[in-house]
């Protein structure tokens, strides 16, 4: 049942009025309503309903998206910060023909807002060519896909955004202008030493960028690790080489077994002929075809019990030769084969997990099971390795497998392994199947490896995406290291010369300025550990085969920031090793 | 009266079987065994379902959208492996519909005298 709710109620309050409802129709017509029927009125927005699956990546995402611009601003603040040492005797200048605070903060929130601006400017014209990316990556979470465009609300959180982040990166080196004009005026610019202030600021964002750079490296590094788990999980069956093909008989013509039999036996038989068809096989569902499932209770031979203890299996239909199209072993016993029709004992394969689970070390082929209380026995003739059914990183559950032969069904699939491209001889089949019936259409025709592939595209798509962020935010926080440190040696000069001029070895100096950049990165990366240990909780629904605080993650992490850190560094201190002496000392 | 939302084949034709279906799943959402049970409650032993033709109808209906699995975990005391199904807004117009032509069906046999007892309808 679909509302509109008026616009002022709650979910939870329209809920209690319909339970109200519900409970007076109940009291009203208690003929209509059985006795004790646990009726109850859920009520979700409709809104919640279409993005239940995509929320939690998306917030995710965004929140990667919000550090990256993070790190962006305290860089460009830094930048800011560095430009203003250059700049200190203007502005000093400035305040001495009489300009007040104000405007001074004016003039820089001026030019930053326009570099801002100028930035969001950019980053719209990229997101409008990479809009369609999105909408399709998007897609697979909800079907409201279709629907993401740039309109006034993007605009305006951009324009917001870019607003923001002026005045946060245009206000830092304007708080930390010295006050001093006299001194300002008096050491120029480019030989003071760093304001202690404005330094602290500096290494302060510096440390930051490194702790969020690491955030975002263990977020990428965890979801990439969790692609590679799962692309190694042994998914049971050997998915290449596999075409299928969705049915859905007309029951108004297909009405007995026995037609809907003698029409699969006829197509089965045409399809395996074909040349480039090793094997063929009718199933009421194959692996990762996201299917919804049917599970029932079943009773074993010897060991009945309550209703409420019984075991619980899910249940697939299937021909003979599904075992060998699928390439799931057969551990014990046989295939279904032509003596499973529908007047012989019935019989069942199972999966390995439901033969050590109820027969433990023994064999259960020739065991008997029972889906009706116990009134008709099945008999257990095969034994097959277990398969990931409803994903790779879904554990495998129990499975009990039934021939088709005895319990036809209308809506199977065909799956058929092929030589070569599945898709290559999907046409042909098809040919056969209106052969076969001329009005019976195919339904989704698709090779299990693309099944396969679909299955994990939305964990490869969010280890792509924030591979991509974390890889950004590690070279604009190596960057900003960089821009830092050689800004540091330039100021340094001076000091750097009278250093070599006492005696000091170009090794050493590279050693100093080195150890300086890196006592930065390592409190940021200290920082970023202790952060990721408090953060990484909230990952772990996307994780899979690996722990949110998995330490080669976090070894490796700090070990490709520490490179990255090292190699910023290490070219404004090779400056700093080439400084000459003499030049260095005359310039004062 | 035509469905408000397309539904994936225009007037699905139903099998007796199906129709049992829908009408167990018209009062509550259950799980597959429940579902059985209910049938063979419902019809005094009449209609016996089977698990393996349970489940093709459970697919053909979950195929078609005429049910879904539901979402959230019943109560807690029930078994949480159990796949509990729910009739989807569809499901119960294609059931009305069924209900609606099986009782113009059962109009005409009393208006010809076939059915001896007459109820109100």
């Amino acid at each position: 049942m679909f509302g509109r709710m008026k616009p002022s109620i709650k979910p939870a309050e329209a809920g209690a009025d319909l339970s109200a409802v519900a409970a007076s129709m109940i009291r009203e017509f208690p003929n209509d309503y059985p006795e004790g029927a646990d009726l109850k009125v859920d009520v979700t927005p409709l809104k919640t309903e279409l993005t239940r699956d995509a929320k939690p990546t998306m917030l995710f995402l965004l929140a990667a998206a919000g550090f990256v611009l993070l790190i962006a601003c305290a860089n460009v603040a830094n930048l800011n910060l560095a430009r203003m040492v250059r700049r200190e005797r203007e502005l000093g200048v400035r305040t001495a023909m009489g300009a007040n605070r104000v405007r001074l903060f004016r003039q820089l929130l001026t030019e930053s807002s326009l570099l801002a601006l100028l930035g969001g400017a950019l980053g719209l014209l990229l997101a409008t060519g990479g809009l369609q990316l999105l909408a399709a990556y998007v897609a697979r979470f909800t079907p409201r896909a279709r629907e993401v465009h740039i309109d006034l609300t993007v605009l305006l959180f951009t324009l917001g955004v870019a607003l923001f982040v002026s005045v946060l990166t245009g206000t830092a080196p304007a708080v930390a202008r010295r006050e001093n004009l006299i001194t300002t005026l008096k050491e120029g610019g480019s030989q003071s030493t760093l304001g202690t202030a404005r330094g602290k600021i500096r290494s302060a964002l510096i440390v930051a960028q490194v702790a969020v750079s690491f955030l975002l490296l263990i977020g990428a590094g965890l979801t990439v690790r969790s692609l590679i788990n799962l692309q190694h999980v042994d998914p049971g069956f050997r998915p290449e080489n596999v075409l299928t093909i969705q049915l859905s008989l007309d029951f108004s013509r297909y009405t007995t077994n026995e037609k809907t039999l003698s029409f699969f036996d006829s197509f089965l038989e045409k399809v395996q002929a074909l040349p480039g068809v090793t094997s063929v096989a009718a199933a009421g569902d194959f692996p990762l075809d996201k299917s919804p499932a049917f599970n029932n209770q079943y009773d074993i031979e010897g060991q009945q019990g309550t209703d409420t203890g019984k075991p619980i299996a899910e249940f697939n239909v299937i021909s003979p030769g599904y075992l060998q199209v699928l390439g799931i072993p057969l551990l014990s016993g046989r295939d279904f084969d032509r003596r499973d029709r529908p007047e012989s004992t019935k019989v069942a394969i199972i999966t390995q997990a439901v033969a050590q689970r109820h027969w433990h070390n023994q064999d259960p082929v020739g065991r008997r099971i029972s889906f009706d209380n116990g009134k008709t026995w099945t008999e257990i003739v095969g034994v097959i390795g277990d398969v990931h059914e409803h994903g790779l990183d879904l554990p495998t559950n129990d499975f009990i497998y039934v021939p088709f032969a005895q319990y036809p069904q209308n809506g199977p699939a065909l799956i058929a392994r092929t030589q070569g491209d599945p898709m290559a001889v999907a046409r042909t089949v098809v040919q056969r199947l209106y052969e076969v019936d001329p009005n019976q259409p195919a339904g989704r025709i698709q090779s299990l490896e693309q099944y396969r592939a679909d299955s994990i595209a939305a964990p490869r798509l969010t280890a792509n995406l924030l591979g991509l962020f974390a890889l950004l935010a590690l070279a604009i926080a190596a960057a900003g290291i960089g821009g830092v440190m050689a800004l540091a040696v330039s100021q340094r000069t001076h000091e750097i010369g009278v250093r070599m001029a006492i005696g000091a070895r170009p090794a050493e100096i590279v050693r100093m300025i080195l150890s300086q950049g890196m006592g930065l990165a390592l409190v940021g990366v200290i920082i970023g550990v202790a952060s990721a240990f408090a953060l990484t909780r909230a990952v772990k629904s996307f994780l899979f085969g690996v722990t949110p605080n998995d330490p080669a993650t976090f070894l490796a992490v700090a070990a490709v920031l520490a490179a990255a850190a090292l190699a910023a560094c290490y070219l404004p201190a090779r400056r700093a090793a080439q400084v000459d002496p003499l030049r260095a000392l005359r310039t004062d | 009266m035509p469905p408000k939302t397309p539904v994936p084949e225009p007037n699905p034709p139903l099998t007796p079987a199906m129709f049992h279906v829908l009408l167990a799943l018209a009062g509550d959402d259950l799980h597959g065994y429940a579902i059985l049970k209910e049938v063979e409650l419902r019809t005094g032993g009449e209609v016996k379902l089977s698990t393996g033709t349970l489940y093709g109808i459970i697919k053909r209906l979950l195929n078609d959208g005429l049910v879904i699995e539901r979402r959230e975990r019943p109560a807690a005391h029930d078994d949480e492996r159990r796949r509990y199904y729910r009739l989807t807004p569809q499901g119960r117009e294609v059931a009305a519909a069924e209900a609606e032509r099986l009782e113009k069906v059962v109009a005409l046999a009393r208006s010809r005298h076939l059915l001896k007892r007459t109820q109100p309808a």
